[in-house]
């Protein structure tokens, strides 16, 4: 039995988007045992990830101090750091799959594991990426025609392919997880939904008008229907600002969950709603990861295919660059921070009711999500054969193990497929 | 038995010959009576030294409060004896291996509370200063290199110049002992007298070793002349302003650039509070060094709370005044010469003819001074008025020399020394000699150094620094004509007392020495980081010393040379340039992981 660690220090998104590669290893590795390594406010999460033995949280605050106190007492600063390693190692990993690009997981690789799969495999001074990680920079720098899902390719870091099954959370404990007001809201047969307020970028938030708009719609059109706003604590004055707007009609209906409930606390509520509703942030994907089906608005920067809501049968508005299509000019020059003027509101609810669309409005595209041996992908709404053909089995073929990466053949292929929503033809 | 003679008996055990000094001794210095709580409590007419309802646990608030900073490795110096509650306050809040040290002002303080509050249970934790100031301050520097003050204000005021003397005496001390070496950004103005000694500044810590990073904004000077050309004179402030705001925040981004452990900004030199509020919240340890007179030039009042340490060419009136405007540390540093600059030298027979003379004065045309120098003129002796701002001279047009333009230093060093009596007379806005002058000019310095021979106006803080076997003094502004006259036509004495004043200025008045005084303050207030770093102890071989506890840092820190300062950057940059392929074992990589959140943290330093 070898002892393996998995290392995801970046944010709520980035960590449920790890979870197919866990997965995968644990196919590949399954007499082995596998640990977490992740930020420290999503300790609590990562104990409800699957299959997992011991999470640890690398606590950014303690090292800043420990970092600080070099000043005072360079002897007293080393003691705290090895005292801080020491508390969480308990035999050194033969192995660890790194996800991060940042120095502070490629060191932290190095110091709890014998050997590093993912950034830093070359060493922790090396500069040379591993080839998938080289990949997602190309894909950050030309964006192109990209179908690879960022969850597929942490697999590829990794060294595996994307798992068999779609992963999802242990079921939470509902007895430990559930904030107060839970039971009561939830009772009855009701069509629940979470809508996510915030984000933690605010170029990927919703315009509260639209999420105003959006709600009275569907709790005009769908009697049942019940929403619970879905945010962290920063989120808590613009919720109040829409349950003030909202008609005392709905208030009823309507629970501020914003900045009440833990990660743990909003897993549980998350599982317990029909659909989740918001722009690519972490309770987005959290719902994904929880069972519940999701709808997502995809503007800004965000892109369907490199991480939308991972599996079957979710969908999700993708806000298209007018302004290139119109210039034929290349979209990564203008694409950055695009915001829509027309938001699809009654398109969107219509989808949550009946599974269906039947006008896409000017400006937006919508996708479903599927799953196959290469992993997540979409497919386009009223075309469902105009993904480009075989992209992701030749990325795989080209990436996936080799020695030798060809790069000019892989850029071309990301050229060829055009830019990565394109709906037009 | 009573306190008095338990408490007697329990000090000789520790300190025999101050127990036999107590025995003598009488007190009275405190009324003391019962506060409510039923402990005594004591004070001096109407000033409480502790709380007339619970001086206990006021004395455990405060110790909580004094030790906020303390760092483990440092005695404790306490100011201020009262009934020593707050002294027993902190021995139970710091640990046993604490060295607490009590400066004892004035017996008669300790014997009153001594006679009310026993010391046996904590008293033994305490050493007790007393007697000769120099004796005192030698033991204290010899046996801790890490000292600590910490005030009871109310006791500490009883015996304020004392207290002064008593840390400047250590101060000094502690300043020659100096031998780390620092990284200092010093911040001059865009023009006018402070731009000199600015330049003697940067000179000395040079030569003491230092790194300096001179952001000087003279070469700005050009710009903020053509200003002058705008007739509005309110368009005109609000633009010299916004000028001197942008130089502030141009001196911030260098600052951020090559971060400095101090910034020593000179007087004129274009920091806002705004700036200096955000050098603060970077870490970064400010001083003021300000060689104007505080009621000229008033605009220390708005930055007074925004510098660490003020340090100001005048005594008690200026340090109360900056202290009430809310600086922290103020303290007495008066200007200096320059060996380098300020010398004996030999002119040509040209420059004799132009620049030399029986009496001369150099400065700018202050009411004292058009009031005072004519009296030299029509005499049997040649006089040249040298310097400018001599509009409209009158009489003394005659003597003005060079059309009255600005005289640089190597001319005006050349006059010195071409001079038989060099005339000094302090500005004063006023008829005659300042009544309230205290500090002194820069020429006493600069003239002294030269070798030159001058007579000066009495100021009061003249005699701490020249007595007058090496100046001629002034007295009344009736005296400069029988002075002049009388030293004129004394060339011997002339001569021994030039000579005399030269000697002494090279051995105390010297911006090195000034620069060793300033670093010397901020490095006793700040034991734990820039004293640190002036005692050396931060450098490669002293770090390598003191790595018992660790000594995994021990291979990190050999390969650099052992008088190198080495901070948590150096080893990490030491560790990154081993190249990609370098195999690192697990302290540099704990090293480079602490480094990677230093950066994070985006303090300057």
């Amino acid at each position: 039995m070898t002892h393996r660690l998995i290392i995801q220090l970046a944010r709520l998104g980035d960590l449920l988007q790890s979870l197919p590669a866990m997965t995968s290893l644990r196919e590949l590795y399954p007499e082995d045992t596998f640990d977490l390594l992740c930020a420290a406010p999503l300790l609590h999460l990562g104990e409800n990830f699957p299959a997992l033995g011991q999470v640890f949280p690398l606590d950014g605050g303690e090292w800043g101090q420990i970092a600080k106190s070099w000043s005072k007492s360079r002897g007293n600063a080393f003691a705290r750091a090895l005292q801080s390693l020491n508390r969480q190692q308990l035999d050194p990993y033969s192995m660890a799959y790194n996800l991060n690009n940042h120095p502070r997981a490629i060191l932290a690789a190095h110091l709890f594991a014998q050997a590093v799969t993912g950034p830093g495999c070359h060493g922790p001074l090396s500069s040379l990426d591993p080839d998938w990680m080289h990949y997602l920079k190309l894909v950050a720098t030309h964006r192109g025609g990209n179908r690879v899902h960022l969850a597929d390719a942490f697999c590829g870091l990794c060294g595996v392919i994307p798992p068999t099954t779609v992963p999802t959370l242990q079921g939470p404990d509902p007895e430990k997880d559930s904030p107060t007001r839970v039971s009561r809201f939830f009772s009855g047969d009701r069509k629940r939904v979470a809508l996510v307020v915030g984000s933690g970028d605010a170029d990927r938030r919703i315009p509260l008008r639209v999420i105003e708009q959006w709600i009275t719609q569907f709790l005009s059109a769908c009697p049942e229907g019940q929403v619970i706003l879905v945010g962290g604590a920063g989120e808590r004055e613009l919720s109040h600002i829409l349950l003030d707007r909202m008609p005392s009609l709905y208030q009823g209906r309507i629970w501020d969950a914003c900045g009440q409930t833990s990660l743990p606390q909003l897993a549980n509520i998350l599982s317990r709603c029909d659909w989740v509703v918001g722009s690519d942030t972490g309770p987005l994907h959290l719902g994904v990861a929880c069972g519940a089906k999701v709808q997502g608005f995809y503007f800004s920067r965000a892109r369907v295919h490199e991480t939308g809501p991972y599996g079957h049968g979710h969908w999700v508005w993708q806000a298209e660059d007018v302004f290139s299509q119109k210039f034929q000019c290349k979209v990564q020059n203008v694409a950055e921070g695009v915001r829509p003027d027309y938001w699809p509101v009654q398109e969107s609810v219509e989808l949550l009711l009946t599974e269906t669309c039947s006008v896409i409005p000017k400006g937006w595209s919508l996708w479903s999500s599927q799953q196959d041996d290469w992993g997540a992908h979409f497919i386009q709404h009223g075309d469902p054969n105009l993904e480009s053909p075989g992209y992701r089995e030749q990325i795989w073929g080209k990436l996936h193990n080799c020695d030798n990466v060809d790069w000019d053949s892989v850029l071309e292929l990301m050229s060829v497929s055009g830019p990565s929503y394109v709906s037009q033809s | 038995m009573n306190v008095f003679q338990d408490n007697l008996r329990f000090l000789r055990l520790y300190d025999p010959l101050l127990a036999g000094q107590l025995r003598d001794e009488k007190g009275g210095l405190f009324t003391i009576q019962l506060a409510k709580n039923g402990m005594p409590t004591a004070r001096v007419h109407e000033q409480w030294i502790h709380s007339a309802y619970d001086p206990w646990k006021e004395a455990q608030a405060w110790a909580e409060h004094a030790i906020q900073d303390y760092q483990p490795g440092e005695a404790l110096l306490v100011i201020g004896v009262g009934l020593l509650y707050h002294v027993e306050a902190l021995t139970q809040q710091l640990s046993k291996d604490t060295p607490i040290l009590m400066l004892i002002p004035d017996q008669r303080e300790l014997f009153d509370a001594l006679t009310v509050r026993p010391l046996a249970k904590w008293g033994e934790r305490i050493q007790w200063l007393w007697g000769n100031i120099e004796d005192m301050v030698k033991h204290v520097s010899q046996s801790y290199s890490r000292i600590r003050f910490v005030s009871h204000a109310p006791s500490s005021a009883l015996h304020e110049p004392y207290v002064r003397e008593f840390q400047q005496a250590l101060r000094d001390r502690v300043s020659h002992q100096c031998g780390g070496k620092l990284h200092v950004g010093v911040v001059g103005p865009i023009y006018g007298g402070s731009l000199s000694v600015t330049r003697h500044v940067v000179s000395a810590l040079e030569y003491l070793g230092h790194r300096v990073s001179w952001i000087d904004h003279s070469i700005h000077h050009p710009g903020f002349k053509s200003l002058d050309t705008l007739r509005d004179p309110q368009l005109r402030m609000t633009m010299q302003s916004r000028f001197g705001d942008l130089l502030g925040v141009v001196s911030l981004a260098h600052i951020a650039e090559d971060p400095p452990d101090l910034v020593i900004a000179m007087a004129q030199a274009p920091l806002s509070i705004q700036v200096l509020e955000q050098l603060r919240k970077k870490k970064v340890v400010t001083a003021m060094w300000f060689v104007e007179n505080f009621r000229h030039l008033t605009y220390w009042q708005q930055v007074a709370s925004g510098y660490d340490f003020w340090f100001v060419m005048q005594q008690q009136a200026c340090i109360d005044a900056l202290t009430h405007a809310g600086a922290k540390h103020v303290s007495y540093l008066p200007l200096a010469a320059n060996p380098d600059v300020h010398r004996p030298m030999s002119c040509s027979q040209e420059e004799q003819a132009e620049l030399g003379a029986d009496v001369s004065f150099l400065g700018a045309g202050y009411p004292n001074r058009r009031q005072l120098l004519p009296s030299l003129l029509n005499q049997d002796w040649s006089f040249k008025l040298w310097g400018n701002e001599w509009d409209n001279p009158g009489p003394l047009g005659a003597a003005l020399q060079r059309n009255g333009e600005r005289i640089d230093s190597e001319t005006s060093v050349k006059i010195f020394n071409e001079t038989k009596v060099n005339l000094n007379l302090h500005s004063y806005t006023g008829q005659g000699f300042d009544p309230a002058g205290d500090g002194i000019n820069p020429r006493t310095f600069e003239i002294a150094a030269c070798g030159a021979f001058q007579i000066v106006d009495t100021r009061s803080l003249l005699s701490q620094h020249y007595d007058e076997t090496m100046l001629g003094r002034l007295h009344n502004p009736e005296d400069i004509v029988p002075v002049v006259q009388r030293f004129l036509h004394d060339p011997d004495t002339r001569q021994v007392m030039a000579h005399a004043s030269r000697q002494h200025t090279l051995a105390h008045h010297t911006y090195v020495h000034r620069m060793e005084t300033l670093l010397g303050t901020v490095g006793l207030h700040m034991p734990d980081r820039l004293g640190e770093m002036l005692r050396g102890e931060r450098s490669a071989a002293s770090l390598i010393r003191k790595s018992e506890e660790t000594p995994e840092l021990i291979p990190l820190l050999q390969s650099f040379p052992a008088s190198d300062r080495v901070e948590l950057k150096d080893v990490a940059k030491n560790i990154r340039s081993k190249g990609p392929t370098t195999v690192l074992s697990r302290d540099e990589l704990l090293i480079l992981m602490m480094d990677e959140y230093r950066l994070e943290t985006r303090d300057f330093v």
